[in-house]
């Protein structure tokens, strides 16, 4: 399998995460549309610099991106829609990059967004996808948590992985979040002793293994080197980036996901190693798929993870390995797609040295890890990019 | 209140499953094409349904009133001989690495569902007994 090309010349600019609540009786478009309206004003460029937009929602029916160039009176050249669920954000930056490289547009608005009405989450969870709702959804009617409940027990049982290990990931990212206002939860500090307390919710996972739905938005912008220059803004570039979907689908359960496949690449491309990275971002739906993805990725080897979080701080700054910098899904809230993006506008901001209270220090180098779309019993998508900060 | 869940399981209290006629591979979840072959020759025929619990879980939370008045409820993860995955409902005290035999029944909504009963003593002794507290019935032929 061929490498992906170099990602030179294409700088990330304006992380803007918008609009966290626990409910919203607004519109998925005015999440997007709110994201999109913050990064303009950042940029300091108008709507009509704008030619590019690439969106992931769950919430958005019956809309699609193409409607939203009307509710926005945008007229538009590039245009992508992106179902990834938690590794839509990396996506959307590798295909946002390839265009603005290509010419194919100048300046790409890269944003998932959500709303949450009350009852939505479970209208998305019983009609999710074909597969769940036949082979599921059905047993038990717990939504994503009886597969991830699955992965998790048979990762304890296989590497002897305890429950506080799983607690050092959320009860970091929660003193992480206590630091980043925007975060749902981040007013409620989470000792281990309150973690290990919670109420079951499907065994072994208990109430803080599990996200909490909610609405917000989530975006960058993706221009070229010289424009971003052009406009005096920070941005960071990307090293190396890959996905891999429905990776190592005879794997009974799901103990890795598709890193394994490209991680030693995509460090050769980045031309840095696991121990250059100064901070790491994971996709947090449940603790149990950080430790794929530092495994997959190599910051420990497989089935270590466990050992490894006992061994490393992975507060913001704790001087380890800073894991989830603003608190993760797990302790901001998860706004459906948006999580997916919640990553890699952390880092951003990060490496743009505009996190405000959470601000790692010296961060240079980011990993960023995507994973997402549970079809049945296990998650589809895979995805991760190095990514570094650029001296003014 | 009724809920209606689309197993797609045929009328048949032993467990059948797709099974491509090109190439003889078992299809789970069901589908309509082959997933390995992408031959249009899917049809429903019994298979062995010995399995090993492979994973499983205790629902404390449900999205549906039809188990959230029945909690805990255990689910398992079923690998079948050939490495088939279906997750079913668990007899209790059934646990990780028992042996079990999957079986179709009804719930009381009249869902059909996969059933992963107990195959050694001592756990198959109240079978019985499990299938009526949990309301499944023999699905209706």
């Amino acid at each position: 399998m061929t490498s992906p090309a170099s990602y030179q010349g294409v700088a990330l600019v304006t992380p803007t995460s918008f609009g966290y609540s626990k409910t919203s009786q607004h519109s998925a478009s005015w999440y997007i549309g709110s994201v999109l309206r913050e990064m303009i004003a950042s940029a300091g460029i108008t709507k009509q610099d704008v030619d590019g937009l690439a969106v992931s929602s769950f919430s958005l029916a019956p809309d699609s991106v193409s409607f939203l160039c009307q509710h926005y009176n945008m007229t538009l050249r590039w245009l992508s829609q992106l179902p990834f669920g938690g590794a839509s954000g990396i996506v959307a930056l590798r295909h946002a990059a390839r265009a603005v490289q290509c010419g194919d547009a100048n300046i790409i608005a890269c944003i998932g967004g959500d709303t949450a009405k009350p009852d939505s989450f479970h209208e998305l969870v019983a009609n999710f996808s074909s597969f769940s709702n036949s082979a599921s959804y059905p047993y038990g009617s717990g939504g994503p948590n009886v597969p991830f409940a699955m992965i998790t027990q048979q990762y304890m049982n296989r590497y002897g992985a305890r429950r506080e290990d799983f607690g050092r990931i959320a009860t970091s990212q929660r003193y992480n979040a206590q630091h980043y206002p925007a975060a749902l939860l981040g007013n409620k500090p989470l000792s281990m002793q309150e973690y290990m307390q919670a109420r079951p919710i499907s065994t072994p996972l208990h109430l803080y293994d599990c996200v909490m739905p909610c609405a917000g938005g989530e975006g960058f912008l993706v221009m070229s080197v010289e424009r971003a220059r052009d406009l005096g803004l920070a941005y960071v570039s990307i090293l190396a980036a890959d996905e891999r979907h429905n990776a190592f689908p005879q794997d009974p359960v799901q103990l890795r996901g598709g890193w394994p496949l490209f991680g030693n690449e995509l460090y050769a491309a980045a031309g840095v190693s696991a121990q250059d990275i100064d901070l790491l971002q994971t996709y947090d739906d449940y603790p149990v798929i950080c430790m794929l993805q530092m495994e997959g990725l190599g910051f420990c080897e497989p089935g270590e993870a466990a050992q490894f979080v006992r061994n490393t701080k992975l507060t913001f700054d704790g001087g380890g390995l800073p894991h989830n910098t603003s608190g993760g899904q797990l302790s901001i809230g998860q706004a459906g797609s948006a999580a997916g993006y919640l990553g890699l506008v952390e880092s951003i901001r990060q490496l743009t040295n505009t996190a405000g209270a959470n601000q790692v220090e010296q961060a240079q180098l980011a990993m960023v890890s995507g994973y997402g779309m549970i079809n049945y019993d296990r998650g589809m998508c895979s995805a991760a990019a190095i990514l570094c900060q650029e001296q003014q | 209140m009724s809920v209606r869940f689309d197993t797609q399981l045929p009328a048949s209290s032993r467990l059948q499953l797709q099974v491509c006629g090109q190439c003889q591979q078992i299809n789970y979840p069901p589908r309509e094409l082959c997933g390995s072959c992408l031959a249009d020759a899917l049809s429903w025929q019994e298979v062995d349904n010995t399995g090993t619990v492979q994973s499983l879980t205790a629902l404390h939370y449900s999205l549906e009133q039809t188990y959230a008045q029945h909690l805990p409820w255990k689910v398992g993860s079923i690998a079948l001989g050939d490495g088939t995955v279906l997750f079913t409902h668990l007899q209790e005290p059934l646990e990780l690495g028992d042996r079990v035999g999957l079986q179709v029944k009804e719930d009381c909504h009249g869902n059909r569902m996969l059933v992963a009963l107990a195959v050694d003593e001592p756990a198959c002794s109240n079978t019985s007994a499990w299938l009526e507290s949990k309301q499944f019935k023999e699905v209706n032929l």
